[in-house]
């Protein structure tokens, strides 16, 4: 595969958020502003780097028997080098993402980058996978925060975009925006923006719709 | 060496876990000086806000933080008798620490323990608010179960010791995007200026949802819909720490205090 493809292919054709439904627990629960989603992005494309290229430069040395848990410890000190960073430099923001941020351990982007790709490619590929992941799940993420921050708060980044109704102009806040589950309808709309272009990510139905004349008969 | 036998096993899975271990470890040691620095202004931020000096905890930068927050006096009380304790460093006094030292806490009866903490400190620290000796409003630290987990946070009362000048929280890990919303300003804000004693002095202050027969307006505010459970134990933690087993007594002191001429 070519360097380009590796790094490219993530962002839309082989997107960890909505083609492999990965990572969805954490952007539905951070993605309420777009500084948290961009603080959380950037502390999982870190981590992503740092596991995929550590795991990378052992993936020869590496039993097969410990193989998993020699990921899951290397993955978890990154995690947890990333929340203390984030505590003792950005004690605001690491209280606003409370949990995710430790949960990253168990977000499957990782691991699953970990064992489908930086085990059996060299160093730099890896890394150019990790970054690319992070990208794709960062653009998700970051796009779900724009549509839920404009429209639950008004604003983007903090900053008022529309005048809110309860200080004198005109926008109502969507309720609904502001609560997790709004991101469930929001990707399910990206997801279904991105299949119907990319027709190749449709999946086949996993049942036949049952038909009732048949059955009657 | 073969790569699937058991020493290359053993041999790897130590070293990668010491490796680990070394990085963790040094980053935290390295950590640590910021670290305490970031959690102490970050307490500052939230005392002013609780005692209306500060409209949000961002509002400003460290150093204006800081030349705030020198405004206001620390005092150790000694919750049960509500009196302020001399010490020389109060200020350093660490009441979480203090809560679980069987020597520096007490527990509490379990039919009393609105805040369901279990123990409590023998002392706490409030800030007084200029001119200092309770005529000006006091801040008081409050901390209790919510939902999951515990909050934290400080109050802040007005001159006569029962309107509320603010409320700020600074530690929670309630449900993200739904018990959280307690953080919310708009609701936070809607706390100024309710009281928390009725005429005859005792405790009327509630978080509940409005209904017949409840708590009046003036001494009511409203739960969040959705976060019901940990706004009714906010209301119950602040209840129990204004109530007489906590602040009760020192509030009563301040006011004798401040009637006098």
């Amino acid at each position: 595969m070519r360097k380009r493809d590796i790094l490219l292919r993530p962002l839309v054709d082989e997107n960890p958020i909505t083609l492999q439904i990965l990572g969805i627990c954490s952007a539905l629960a951070i993605s309420n502003t777009v500084l948290t989603a961009l603080t959380m992005s950037a502390a999982l494309t870190s981590v992503l780097v740092f596991s995929n290229l550590t795991i990378s430069l052992l993936r020869r040395q590496l039993p097969s028997s410990v193989r998993l848990i020699v990921q899951v410890t290397i993955v978890a000190s990154a995690v947890i080098i990333v929340d203390e960073i984030l505590r003792a430099y950005a004690p605001e923001m690491s209280r606003a993402l409370t949990v995710y941020v430790g949960l990253i351990i168990t977000n499957c982007i990782v691991l699953g980058r970990a064992e489908a790709f930086a085990m059996s490619h060299r160093v730099g590929e890896s890394i150019l996978d990790a970054i690319g992941n992070g990208l794709g799940y960062s653009a998700i993420l970051v796009a779900v925060a724009v549509v839920r921050e404009l429209l639950g708060a008004g604003s983007l980044l903090g900053i008022p975009i529309l005048p809110l109704a309860g200080a004198g102009g005109w926008f109502r806040p969507v309720a609904l925006m502001l609560v997790p589950a709004s991101a469930f309808f929001i990707i399910a709309l990206i997801i279904w923006a991105v299949r119907s272009r990319r027709k190749q990510q449709v999946e086949a139905a996993d049942f036949r719709p049952c038909d009732l004349q048949e059955r009657t008969r | 060496m073969n790569n699937d036998s058991p020493l290359k096993a053993a041999l790897v899975a130590v070293g990668v876990a010491f490796v680990c271990s070394v990085m963790v470890s040094t980053t935290r040691v390295l950590l640590v000086p910021s670290d305490a620095g970031a959690v102490d202004i970050a307490k500052a931020r939230h005392v002013l806000v609780a005692g209306g000096l500060s409209p949000s905890a961002g509002s400003y930068d460290d150093n204006e933080v800081l030349a705030r927050f020198r405004e206001l006096r620390p005092v150790l009380v000694d919750l049960e008798t509500g009196i302020e304790v001399d010490a020389p460093d109060a200020a350093s006094y660490d009441q979480r620490a203090a809560a679980i030292d069987p020597e520096q806490s007490v527990a509490i009866p379990k039919d009393r323990d609105l805040a369901q903490l279990g123990r409590r400190a023998k002392y706490a620290l409030a800030y007084l608010l200029p001119p200092h000796n309770g005529s000006g409003g006091v801040v008081l630290p409050v901390h209790g179960k919510g939902m999951w987990s515990t909050i934290y946070g400080y109050v802040g009362l007005g001159p006569d010791l029962n309107t509320i000048h603010g409320v700020s929280f600074y530690e929670q890990a309630e449900t993200p995007g739904v018990g959280d919303r307690f953080l919310e300003p708009t609701w936070l804000a809607s706390w100024r200026g309710k009281s928390i004693y009725g005429e005859d002095g005792t405790l009327r202050f509630e978080v509940a949802l409005p209904q017949a027969g409840g708590s009046p307006a003036g001494h009511r505010v409203d739960a969040i819909s959705g976060a019901t459970v940990t706004s009714e134990r906010i209301g119950a933690m602040i209840g129990y720490w204004l109530g007489p087993d906590c602040f009760g007594p020192y509030l009563e002191r301040l006011r004798d205090r401040g009637s006098r001429p």
